[in-house]
C-alpha cells in the first residue's frame, strides 16, 4: 500500500466516516487482500475482503500509528477472516442487501478470478497445495500482501525465527516438487 | 566469499535467507537454483495485481464508511456522557465531602461549647474536663470556682421537687400537695410516737369489768371472757388498726386469720383473761396495768 504523505489525513478521515477516504484505502489495498484469500483457496476472496474492510471500520476508531502498521491491521483481520473461513466455510456474516449486491456482482467477480486462475500453472498451484499450512500462510502473506517477516511474525503470532523457517523449508519444498515445465520458464 | 560455504542438499543449494529474501522480493538470484522459486513467486504475486470492480469497491466502501462513521458518533457520545458523568461524580464527591467535613466540625465545636459549661453531675461534665486536659476550654481554678457557685446557687434538687409534686395528687405545684406534704411528717411523727397513744379518750371498759368483777349478779367466767375480748380488741387497735374508728364486736375479732396477728406474742391473748382474773381478786383493774403486762408491748413493736 503506498498512500505516501497523506497517509495520516486519509486516516482521520476515514474514521470520521468519509466516503471518499475509505474508497482510496479500498483501491489501495483491496487487490492484495483479494490476493491473499485467492492463494488460500478461499471461495469468495471478494466478499472476504468486503468482511476485512467492514472489521477494520470497527476498530479503525482506535488504531493510531503509520502506514505499514494499518497494513499489518488490515491483514491482521484477514488471517482472522481466514481462520474462521477454515473453521466455518459456509459461514456468512454479511447483512442481506450485502448479499443481494454481491450476487448483483457475482458473474463479474468469478468471470475475473476465472481469468487469474487460468493464467496460474497448474504446476504451480499444485506445487503450493503440498506445503504445510503455516508455509502458505507465511508465503501468503510475504509474497501476494508483500508485508516483511516482522509484519508476517505479528499477523500469525509467532516470532521471526519461526517465518523464517516456514519460509525456507516452503521454499525448498516447492523447489523440489515443481514441474520441469515450471523451471523451464 | 559466502558461494564458498553453500551446501548441497538433495542436489540443490542450501536456501539462505538474504536468498529468499532476494526471491520474493522479485530480485534477481545469483544461484540458478533458485530461478524456479523466482518464477513461482512472480505466479503467485500476480493473484494480488486482480483487478476489483469499481461498483464492488464504491459498496464496500460506502458500508465501511458508514460504519465508521456511526461508530464514531457512538464514541463521541460516550465520551461526552463519560465526562458528564465524570464531572457530575466529581460535583457529588465534593458536596459529600463537604457536608461530612461541615457536620463533623460543628459537632465537634458544638460539643466542646456545650461542655463547657457543664458542672459536676452534668452527663457531658467528663468531657468538659477531657478538653481542658488538652488545653481547650481551660478555665483552671476559676472555672472551678465557677461551677461551685454554680452548684450551691442552683443545687440539684429540681428532681426532688418534682417527684414531691408529682405524688401530691392533684397536680405539682398545687395547694393540695404542699399542704400535704407538708403534714406528712407531722403525720409520720404522730403514728410513730408512743407518747400519743395514751392521749386517747379513756375508755369505760375497766369501769364496767371492775363493776362487774364486784358485783354478783355476773359470774366470773363471763366477766374472763369479756375482759379477755376487750384485751383483743385493745391489741388489735394498737397494732394493726390506728384509725379504724369504733372498736369492733369481740367476736369479729376472733375471726381474724392468725397470720395477720403472727408478729403477737402466741400467748398474748390467752395470759390476758387470766391475769386479770387474778388481778380482779387482789386489786382493781388499772387498764394502763393491764397493756404494761403485755399486751401494749407486742402491737408496738409490730406497729414500729
Amino acid at each position: 500500500m503506498t498512500v505516501g504523505v497523506a497517509f495520516e489525513s486519509v486516516l482521520d478521515a476515514a474514521k470520521t466516516g468519509a466516503s471518499w477516504a475509505w474508497s482510496g484505502l479500498y483501491r489501495e489495498i483491496a487487490g492484495p487482500v483479494a490476493g491473499f484469500f485467492r492463494a488460500r483457496g478461499v471461495a469468495d476472496p471478494e466478499s472476504a475482503t468486503g468482511d476485512v474492510f467492514f472489521e477494520l471500520s470497527r476498530d479503525l476508531e482506535t488504531f493510531d500509528g503509520s502506514e505499514e502498521a494499518f497494513t499489518t491491521l488490515v491483514f491482521d483481520i484477514a488471517y482472522r477472516r481466514l481462520l474462521v473461513e477454515e473453521r466455518h466455510p459456509k459461514r456468512n456474516a454479511r447483512s442481506a442487501l450485502a448479499d443481494r449486491v454481491l450476487d448483483r456482482l457475482q458473474d463479474e467477480i468469478q468471470v475475473v478470478i476465472d481469468d487469474r486462475d487460468g493464467r496460474i500453472p497448474s504446476g504451480v498451484r499444485a506445487a503450493f497445495e503440498t506445503l504445510q499450512p503455516e508455509q502458505r500462510d507465511v508465503l501468503s502473506l510475504r509474497v501476494v500482501a508483500g508485508l516483511t517477516v516482522e509484519q508476517t511474525a505479528k499477523v500469525i503470532g509467532t516470532d521471526v525465527d519461526a517465518v523464517k523457517s516456514a519460509q525456507r523449508d516452503g521454499l525448498t519444498r516447492i523447489r523440489e516438487t515443481l514441474p520441469p515445465a515450471v523451471i523451464s520458464i | 566469499m559466502r558461494r564458498a560455504n553453500i551446501v548441497r542438499v538433495d542436489g540443490f543449494d542450501e536456501l539462505y535467507d538474504r536468498d529468499i529474501e532476494i526471491v520474493i522480493g522479485g530480485g534477481t538470484p545469483s544461484s540458478t537454483d533458485l530461478i524456479p522459486l523466482r518464477v513461482f513467486v512472480a505466479e503467485l504475486r500476480s493473484l494480488a495485481a486482480t483487478p476489483v470492480s469499481p461498483e464492488l469497491i464504491d459498496f464496500h466502501a460506502a458500508e465501511s464508511a458508514a460504519s465508521a462513521a456511526e461508530r464514531h458518533s457512538r464514541i463521541i457520545a460516550e465520551q461526552r456522557n463519560g465526562q458528564r458523568r465524570a464531572s457530575a461524580t466529581t460535583i457529588r464527591r465534593r458536596a459529600a465531602t463537604t457536608v461530612v467535613g461541615l457536620t463533623v466540625f460543628l459537632g465537634a465545636t458544638g460539643m466542646a461549647w456545650a461542655a463547657d459549661g457543664a458542672v459536676p453531675g452534668d452527663w457531658n461534665y467528663g468531657l468538659d474536663r477531657a478538653l481542658e486536659s488538652i488545653g481547650i476550654g481551660a478555665g483552671g481554678p476559676a472555672e472551678r470556682r465557677a461551677e461551685q457557685q454554680t452548684l450551691h446557687v442552683e443545687p440539684p434538687v429540681e428532681s426532688a421537687d418534682g417527684m414531691g409534686d408529682s405524688a401530691s395528687g392533684p397536680g405539682p405545684g398545687s395547694p393540695e400537695g404542699q399542704t400535704g406534704l407538708e403534714r406528712a411528717p407531722a403525720v409520720v411523727t404522730q403514728h410513730t410516737d408512743v407518747s400519743v397513744t395514751p392521749r386517747r379518750a379513756p375508755s369505760p371498759a375497766p369501769e364496767l369489768l371492775l363493776y362487774l368483777n364486784t358485783t354478783d349478779r355476773v359470774d366470773g367466767a363471763i366477766v374472763s371472757a369479756i375482759a379477755k375480748g376487750l384485751s383483743t380488741e385493745t391489741l388489735d387497735s394498737k397494732g394493726r388498726t390506728v384509725d379504724r374508728g369504733p372498736a369492733e364486736p369481740p367476736g369479729q375479732t376472733k375471726t381474724e386469720p392468725p397470720g395477720q396477728t403472727k408478729t403477737d406474742p402466741p400467748g398474748l391473748a390467752k395470759t390476758g383473761p387470766p391475769e386479770l382474773e387474778k388481778k380482779d381478786s387482789a386489786t382493781p383493774m388499772d387498764p394502763s396495768g393491764s397493756r404494761g403486762k403485755g399486751a401494749p408491748e407486742a402491737p408496738d413493736t409490730s406497729s414500729r
